[in-house]
């Protein structure tokens, strides 16, 4: 998966910088599993539309829901270059091109990964 | 190839920051009155001065005020509010005494000014036992003598209304100027201002009123004068170097958002004839919503804890545990379809008093349009995020 555009984007909070990410395809299981590893990654298979929350051991935390092109972090103040670096890489490394659809499996709790 | 996500029902949950739908007519107003021919003397629409004096006249019921002419319409509340701070002249070392639940809209003119202003104090008091102004401590602020009171009505975070008539009744007895910010009130419980002792109320027409943006309120009472904060071109009087000085040109200068103000007035004959009925629909479904929220293990309402008597307009603040409020409210929003709003609400100083700081809350916001099954749905998501 290869990142297409970087949108900053304006964050209410605490001024963190909050990015979102345009990818080259959507996010499939496979995608999200891959991700497992860069830290705690939790995935909510049984939401009306799935979605992921990652947080990385650079302080780095993701979101993105299943079968949509983007995903939105939010970076750590320090080190945000590296933690997005990280990232980055790893997105790069993941190929879905096996069409696997992900989706609930009956369960009614998030997937620690 | 991986399947798109698919689409959900969208529930509007954030009328708090801006009322949705516009409420009935206001769409077709505004677009009657952006295909009206401009008056040749006044470059606005013919009918734009007709839809500001009934504006007027309706904001003067809401409002209990008798002349009309009192009453300023701007280009939101921020722009009315920015017209009251820079407007009432106040000299070196005077005293503003408001409150942590004020919006920014109030707290950054103040903070702007007090940079221009020397020695200008501004004391916020904090919230009280019901979860609104703590009475003992405005008291205290009030014995150094105060120059303005200045409080929000009802709180963009909890929803919890003030008593507005007693703040200022210490207000008076300190010789202060007494100012109201009505925006998240107004259209949803009484805003009499004479009633409140408010000598300033300031409100706008997207939020509870179902409006457009781009147009706001500002009502002076009479015998007070705020100095033209803007001034210019006012479509007549073209004979006169200064601005005209009688309300309420004094404080509309530039050519009016006639487009805007054809909506508000919609927007306030709706209200005349159903707010009746359609504000008790609002704040039934939103205590329905807040019980539901309270009985979901894991999940804070903010501001549960206030007396039963203390009004409330239709918001409910609330945080999840596990969950931080932007990440709640992506969830909401991407995978079950509930727009509401997260964080810190543009009211940063209230949070601390509530324990919802850094981060703040998210909020529901219901409206009269807000069904039963868009609640349920609300409460079945959140339901599933705690879980």
């Amino acid at each position: 998966m290869r990142v297409h555009t970087r949108e900053v984007l304006e964050d209410c909070v605490d001024g963190s910088l909050a990015v979102r990410y345009g990818m080259d395809e959507a996010w499939t299981r496979d995608g999200i599993v891959a991700l497992a590893g860069l830290g705690r990654l939790e995935y909510f298979a049984h939401f009306p539309r799935p979605m992921f929350r990652l947080r990385t051991g650079l302080g780095l935390e993701v979101k993105a829901v299943e079968g949509e092109d983007t995903c939105r972090l939010t970076l750590p103040r320090n080190g945000s270059a590296e933690a997005e670096r990280q990232f980055a890489d790893r997105l790069a490394g993941i190929r879905t091109d096996d069409g696997t659809k992900g989706g609930c499996d009956g369960s009614q709790t998030a997937e620690v990964l | 190839m991986p399947t798109p996500a698919e689409p959900l029902r969208r529930i509007y949950m954030n009328n708090a920051a801006n009322g949705w739908p516009l409420a009935p007519g206001v769409a077709e107003a505004m677009a009657a009155a952006a295909q009206r021919m401009p008056d040749a003397r006044t470059g606005v629409a013919v009918d734009a001065a007709g839809d500001a004096e009934a504006c007027r006249a309706s904001l003067a019921c809401l409002l209990g005020v008798a002349d009309r002419s009192r009453i300023a319409l701007t280009a939101g509340a921020t722009h009315a509010l920015n017209a009251v701070w820079w407007g009432l002249g106040l000299k070196p070392g005077a005293h503003v005494v408001t409150t942590v639940s004020e919006h920014n809209s109030m707290l950054r003119p103040l903070h702007h000014l007090g940079q221009r202003v020397e020695g200008l104090r501004v004391t916020p008091v904090g919230l009280g036992s019901d979860g609104t102004v703590d009475m003992g401590e405005l008291r205290a602020a009030l014995r150094d003598g105060a120059d303005v009171v200045a409080l929000n009505h009802a709180s963009n975070v909890t929803g919890l209304v003030a008593d507005a008539r007693e703040v200022f009744q210490a207000a008076k007895a300190a010789g202060a100027v007494t100012v109201l910010d009505a925006c998240q009130s107004l259209g949803h419980v009484p805003v009499l201002a004479g009633e409140l002792l408010a000598d300033i109320v300031v409100a706008t027409g997207h939020k509870l009123l179902h409006g457009p943006t781009g147009v706001g309120v500002l009502y002076v009472s009479q015998g007070l004068e705020l100095e033209p904060w803007l001034v210019g071109g006012t479509g007549a009087r073209s004979d006169l170097v200064a601005h005209p000085p009688e309300m309420p040109t004094r404080l509309e200068a530039g050519t009016p958002n006639a487009v805007a103000l054809a909506g508000l007035r919609a927007a306030l004959d709706w209200q005349a004839v159903r707010g009746g009925t359609w504000v008790p629909e609002a704040c039934s479904r939103c205590r329905v919503l807040r019980r539901g929220l309270a009985e979901i293990p894991g999940v804070r309402v903010v501001g549960d804890e206030a007396l039963p008597c203390v009004m409330r307009v239709p918001l409910v603040s609330f945080v999840v545990e596990g969950w931080d409020p932007e990440e709640l409210g992506f969830a909401l929003a991407e995978s079950f379809g509930l727009v509401c709003r997260t964080g810190l609400h543009c009211a940063p100083l209230i949070h601390a008093g509530l324990g919802t700081a850094p981060l703040g809350t998210a909020r529901f916001s219901p409206s009269g349009f807000t069904d039963d099954a868009d609640i349920e749905a609300a409460l079945e998501a959140v339901r599933r995020l705690a879980g």
